[in-house]
C-alpha cells in the first residue's frame, strides 16, 4: 500500500512537470500579447520595459525563472491585475471554490446516491421516474439557465436570498445547488446503473433465496458493489467542483477560481494560467489518489492485490 | 457513506455560518455601486480603464479636478485657473494651503513632481506617459534616455547571467551612449587579440560582441553606476520646477490650451513620499538590475506594512479602507481632506459583479444604488425604457466615444497582396455605401448617434465637428468605377476583421451586407478572439477592422491626434503631410477660434476626403441611479466624482 502511494506520488510529480512544460509552451506560442492589458496599443518602449521587468525578454530564461518560482510555491505576478500576485489571487479564490465545490459534491452524494439506488430498487415506480427525469434534466439544462432561473425566483421574486456575492451563509445555497445539479444527475445515473447491475447478480439471488431480508440484501450486499463506479467518478468530479466553475461564478458573482482559469487563458496571463492549471492538475491527481486509496479499503479484491 | 456525506455537509454549513458572521463586522456603506469586473490596478499612473479612473478620481486629487457634469477643469489641489505666461509655455500652479494626505501630511509640489516623474519612467509602463512626455519640455528626452539605458542594462544583466544576446541588444551595445564602457572593453579585447598575433575578433561583426569573453558582470555594474550618477542631473533638465513647497512650475514644449484638463487626469496624480520606502533596488542602485524604477506592487493596499510603509496614502476626498480582490472595494472619507466634514457619503462600496445581468438584478432588488453603465445584451430595451420615461431611474447618456472601421491605408496588406484601400476613392466609396442610421436604429436600437466624423458632436467645448459623408450609394458606385473597379469588378474579397462578442458581429454583418448590395463587392467576415484581434489590428493584418476610441480630455485633439502619422494607436496606417501640418499649425495657434477652425479643417480632410476611417456611430450608454440618490451627473466620459453624492434612504 505505502509503495503504491509512493509510486503514485512520483508519477504525479512527473505529470505536473509535463503539465507545466506543455502549458508554458502553449502560453508563449499563443497569438496575442499578454502584456497589453488595455484597449490601447502598447508603445514599443513600454513593451520592452515590461518584458524586462517580468523576465519575458528570453523564453528560455522565462521558463527557468517561472519554474524556480513555482518550486518555491511562488507563481509570480499577474499582468491583468498587476497589484496582486498569483499567490494572493489563489489564496483568495481557492478556499471559496473549495467550499462551494465540496458542498456541491456532498449534495450530489446525499441526493444522488439514494435517488439512484431507490430508482433501481423500485423498478418502474415514481421514484425511478423522478430519478431519471432529474438526471436527464441535470445533464441537459445548462448551468447558466438553472442559475439564472434560481436567481430570478429566489433572489428577485421571493427575496429570500441575496443577488450574488459571497461572504455569508445566505450566499451559499443558490450557487451550491446550481453547481451540484449536473453532479447530482451523474451520480444518480451511475448509482442507478450500478445498482441495477448488482441486483441482477447471482449472489444477490442466492442471498434472497436463502431468505435474507430484502432491505439487508440491497444495502449490505448490492450497494457496496454498486457504489464503486460512483466512487471512481467522485475523484475527478471533486477536483473539478472544488476548482470552481466559470459559469456559476459569473452568474452569482462568486469570487472563486473558475473565472481565473478562463480569464487567464483569454488574457494570456502566463503566471496565473500556469498557476490555475497546476492547481487543478494537482487536485485531480490528489483526489484520484485518495479515491484509489478508498477503493483499496472497500474492495477486498484490490486489498489483496495491493498487499 | 451517504450518512457520512450528510454529516460533513452539515459541519461545513455550520462552519460557513460562523465564519460569515465573523466577517460581517463592518457597518453597511452609505452608497453601494456596481463594478463590472474588479479594478485592474489602483496605481494611478498605470490606469487605463474607466472603472479604475472612476475610483482614482475619488482617491487622488490632481492639480485640477473635473466639474462633475461638464468635466471641464476646476480647482483641485491647486487653485484654478493656473497662471499661464503670455506665450502659453510656462504654467504656474499654486497649491492650496490646506491640501492634506490621508495620513495628515501636507501635500507638497514635490509630490506632484514625484508622481509625474514616475508616470514617465519606462518601468512604470504607463499608458498615459505621453501626457507628460508630449507636453513638458525635456520630458521626452529624459524618457528616451532612460529607455535606452534600460535596454542596455537588460542586455548586460542577461549576458552576465550567461543568456545569449539577440541582434537588437548587440546593436544597442554598439551604438548607444550609455554602453560606452562595453564598447571600450570590446575595443581593448580586439587590440589585445591583434597584438598577440591572433586573428582578432572580427571588427564590426555584431554577433562576435555577444559571444566575446568580456567581464560582463563588471561592465553591467559600471554602466549602472554611471547611469545612476547621472539620473538626477538629467532629470533637472525636464521642465518641472518647485520654487517652494506650494508652487509647481511646468515649462511646455508648445502651447497647450487643455493642459489644466490633463493635470486633472489620474495619471498625473501626486504620489506620497512613503512610496520610496518600497522602491526595488539592485545592490546600492535605486533601480532593478534591468535599470527600471519599480516599486513593490503591493503599495496600493491600505493595510500593507513593510519597511515602515504605512499602507496606501492618498490626497483625494476619500481614502481606501479595504480592497478584497474580486469582491469589493471600500472607500471612506479622508478625514484630513479640506471638505471632509461636508461630504455627505461617508463610506462607499464598489461591489464586483462580473455578469451585467446579475448586476441589473442586484439593482432591481435594491442591493446596489448605482450602475455606471448597464451593459446587458438587451440594452436596447433598457434604453427604450429610459427614453420613454417609463423608468425614471435609467438615464441615457451620450458619450465622447466613437465606433468606427479602420481602413488599412498601407501600400500592401501584410502578406504582400495588393491593398485596394490605398486609393482614397475606394475608401470614400465604402464610406458612402454604409447607412449609419440603419445600423444605429435597426441593429443597435439603443439610441446611439449615427456618426459622420470622428469627434462626437457636443462633447468638446468650442468645437463643432464638420459634416462628413452621408449615405449615397450612387456616388459610391461612381467613385468605385472611377477607381477602376466598376460594380466591384477587379476587387479582391474584402476581409472585415472584428473581435467576437458584444454587438460587433451584428454591426459588421450589417455593414458587409450594405457593401455587397450597393458596391457589388464580396466581403469575408473575420471574427477573432479579442487578444488575437488586437494583435492583428496593431500589426495591420487586415483590410478593414472595427475599432473604437474614447476621449481622454476635453479637446478634439484627443481624437484627431490618433490619425497623425506614426501615432502608436493609428491602426489604419494613414499618413498624410497635409493633415499633420494642420494639426501642427493648430498646436501653435494661440487664438482659440482659429485653432478650432484649423482642427475642423483637419477633421474635414479625414471625414470627407481621405477617409482613413469610417465613423459608424457615437456611443450612448444607460446609467442606472436609484431614486433618492442625488449628486451623480451622467457625463460624456462616465467619470463620477462621489464627493457630492448623497443618498436618502
Amino acid at each position: 500500500m505505502m509503495r503504491m502511494i509512493a509510486r503514485r506520488l512520483v508519477l504525479g510529480a512527473a505529470t505536473l512537470a509535463c503539465v507545466y512544460a506543455l502549458t508554458f509552451l502553449m502560453v508563449v506560442s499563443a497569438p496575442g500579447n499578454p502584456l497589453q492589458t488595455s484597449e490601447r496599443n502598447l508603445a514599443p518602449e513600454v513593451a520592452a520595459a515590461l518584458r524586462a521587468r517580468y523576465d519575458m525578454d528570453h523564453n528560455g530564461r522565462y521558463f527557468v525563472q517561472l519554474l524556480l518560482g513555482i518550486l518555491r510555491l511562488d507563481f509570480g505576478p499577474t499582468f491583468q491585475y498587476p497589484d496582486w500576485t498569483c499567490n494572493q489571487i489563489l489564496a483568495q479564490s481557492l478556499p471559496v471554490s473549495a467550499m462551494l465545490g465540496l458542498v456541491a459534491i456532498l449534495l450530489a452524494v446525499v441526493v444522488g446516491v439514494p435517488l439512484g439506488a431507490m430508482s433501481a430498487v423500485r423498478g418502474r415506480g415514481w421514484a425511478s421516474g423522478l430519478g431519471l427525469s432529474l438526471a436527464l434534466a441535470g445533464v441537459c439544462v445548462p448551468t447558466f439557465v438553472t442559475g439564472s432561473c434560481l436567481l430570478l425566483v429566489f433572489a428577485v421574486f421571493l427575496r429570500v436570498a441575496p443577488v450574488g456575492g459571497w461572504g455569508t451563509l445566505a450566499h451559499l445555497p443558490l450557487p451550491a445547488v446550481t453547481l451540484a445539479l449536473p453532479f447530482v444527475a451523474y451520480v444518480t445515473r451511475l448509482t442507478r446503473a450500478g445498482m441495477t447491475e448488482a441486483l441482477s447478480q447471482d449472489y444477490i439471488r442466492t442471498a434472497l433465496a436463502k431468505g435474507l431480508p430484502r432491505r439487508q440484501v440491497v444495502w449490505k450486499h448490492a450497494f457496496p458493489v454498486a457504489f464503486l463506479p460512483v466512487l471512481t467518478y467522485l475523484g475527478p468530479a471533486t477536483a473539478q467542483a472544488m476548482t470552481g466553475s466559470f459559469v456559476v461564478e459569473k452568474v452569482f458573482s462568486v469570487p472563486g477560481m473558475g473565472q481565473h482559469f478562463v480569464n487567464a487563458a483569454l488574457n494570456r496571463d502566463p503566471g496565473l494560467l500556469i498557476a490555475t492549471v497546476l492547481v487543478f492538475s494537482a487536485m485531480v491527481i490528489a483526489f484520484n489518489l485518495i479515491v484509489d486509496g478508498v477503493h483499496v479499503c472497500v474492495d477486498p479484491r484490490l486489498r489483496s492485490r495491493a498487499a | 457513506m451517504v450518512r457520512g456525506a450528510l454529516i460533513l455537509l452539515l459541519v461545513l454549513l455550520g462552519g460557513a455560518w460562523l465564519s460569515g458572521r465573523r466577517s460581517d463586522v463592518r457597518p453597511a456603506p452609505d452608497f453601494r455601486y456596481v463594478h463590472s469586473s474588479d479594478v485592474h490596478t489602483l496605481d494611478p499612473a498605470r490606469m487605463s480603464w474607466t472603472q479604475d479612473l472612476r475610483i482614482a478620481l475619488n482617491l487622488w486629487e490632481g492639480l485640477c479636478a473635473y466639474d462633475p457634469s461638464t468635466l471641464s477643469p476646476v480647482a483641485g489641489a491647486a487653485g484654478y485657473p493656473p497662471e499661464v505666461s503670455p506665450d502659453g509655455l510656462t504654467w504656474t500652479f499654486h497649491l492650496r494651503e490646506d491640501g492634506r494626505w490621508s495620513n495628515g501630511d501636507a501635500v507638497r509640489s514635490s509630490d506632484f513632481v514625484r508622481g509625474w516623474r514616475r508616470a514617465m519612467e519606462p518601468g512604470t509602463a504607463a499608458d498615459y506617459a505621453f501626457f507628460v512626455t508630449n507636453h513638458v519640455a525635456g520630458a521626452r528626452a529624459y524618457a528616451e534616455w532612460r529607455t535606452e539605458a534600460m535596454q542596455v542594462l537588460t542586455a548586460l544583466s542577461r549576458r552576465a547571467e550567461g543568456w545569449p544576446l539577440d541582434a537588437r541588444q548587440v546593436e544597442a551595445l554598439l551604438t548607444l551612449e550609455c554602453a560606452r564602457p562595453v564598447r571600450e572593453a570590446w575595443e581593448a579585447l580586439k587590440r589585445a587579440s591583434a597584438n598577440a598575433g591572433g586573428e582578432g575578433a572580427t571588427p564590426g561583426h555584431a554577433a562576435a560582441l555577444g559571444d566575446a569573453a568580456l567581464p560582463w558582470r563588471e561592465l553591467h555594474a559600471e554602466v549602472m553606476r554611471r547611469h545612476v550618477a547621472r539620473m538626477d542631473e538629467q532629470f533637472a533638465e525636464v521642465g518641472l520646477e518647485t520654487p517652494d513647497e506650494r508652487t509647481l512650475v511646468g515649462r511646455l514644449v508648445k502651447p497647450c490650451p487643455f493642459f489644466s484638463d490633463l493635470v486633472a487626469f489620474p495619471a498625473l496624480s501626486p504620489i506620497h513620499e512613503s512610496l520610496e520606502l518600497l522602491r526595488e533596488r539592485w545592490g546600492d542602485a535605486p533601480l532593478t538590475r534591468e535599470g527600471l524604477v519599480t516599486y513593490d506592487a503591493q503599495w496600493t493596499k491600505p493595510d500593507y506594512r513593510k519597511s515602515g510603509y504605512p499602507g496606501l496614502v492618498t490626497n483625494g476626498p476619500y481614502r481606501l479602507a479595504d480592497w478584497t480582490f474580486k469582491r469589493s472595494l471600500r472607500l471612506e472619507v479622508n478625514p484630513f481632506h479640506r471638505e471632509a466634514a461636508r461630504i455627505p457619503c461617508r463610506s462607499i462600496e464598489a461591489v464586483v459583479y462580473d455578469d451585467p445581468n446579475t448586476a441589473l438584478l442586484a439593482f432591481e432588488s435594491g442591493d446596489v444604488d448605482f450602475i455606471p453603465t448597464v451593459e446587458v445584451s438587451y440594452d436596447h430595451e433598457i434604453a427604450r425604457l429610459a427614453r420613454s420615461g417609463e423608468r425614471a431611474d435609467f438615464h441615457l447618456c451620450s458619450l465622447a466615444g466613437t465606433y468606427f472601421f479602420n481602413f488599412n491605408c498601407c501600400d500592401a496588406v501584410v502578406d504582400g497582396r495588393p491593398n485596394p484601400f490605398v486609393d482614397a476613392r475606394v475608401r470614400r466609396a465604402f464610406c458612402l455605401a454604409v447607412d449609419r442610421r440603419a445600423i444605429a436604429e435597426q441593429v443597435l436600437q439603443r439610441g446611439d448617434r449615427p456618426a459622420e466624423a470622428f469627434v462626437p458632436p457636443g462633447t468638446m467645448p468650442g468645437y463643432e465637428p464638420p459634416a462628413g459623408l452621408g449615405f449615397d450609394p450612387a456616388s459610391a458606385q461612381s467613385l468605385l468605377a472611377e477607381a477602376g473597379f466598376p460594380h466591384g469588378e477587379g476587387l479582391p474579397v474584402i476581409e472585415l476583421l472584428f473581435n467576437t462578442g458584444g454587438p460587433h458581429g451584428s454591426i459588421c454583418q450589417a455593414a458587409a451586407r450594405m457593401w455587397e448590395t450597393h458596391l457589388g463587392v464580396r466581403i469575408e467576415l473575420r471574427g477573432k478572439e479579442s487578444k488575437t484581434f488586437a494583435e492583428d489590428k496593431a500589426s495591420r493584418r487586415f483590410m478593414i477592422a472595427r475599432a473604437n476610441w474614447y476621449a481622454d480630455y476635453n479637446d478634439p485633439t484627443t481624437f484627431l491626434d490618433v490619425l497623425s502619422c506614426g501615432n502608436g494607436n493609428n491602426d489604419s496606417g494613414y499618413c498624410r503631410e497635409e493633415y499633420d501640418a494642420l494639426l501642427a499649425a493648430a498646436s501653435v495657434e494661440r487664438d482659440a477660434t482659429r485653432r478650432m477652425s484649423l482642427l475642423r479643417e483637419a477633421e474635414s480632410l479625414i471625414a470627407s476626403h481621405d477617409c482613413p476611417i469610417l465613423p459608424l456611430f457615437h456611443y450612448t450608454s444607460v446609467t442606472a441611479i436609484r431614486p433618492g440618490v442625488t449628486g451623480l451627473t451622467p457625463n460624456a466620459r462616465l467619470l463620477f466624482p462621489f464627493r457630492a453624492v448623497s443618498v436618502a434612504r
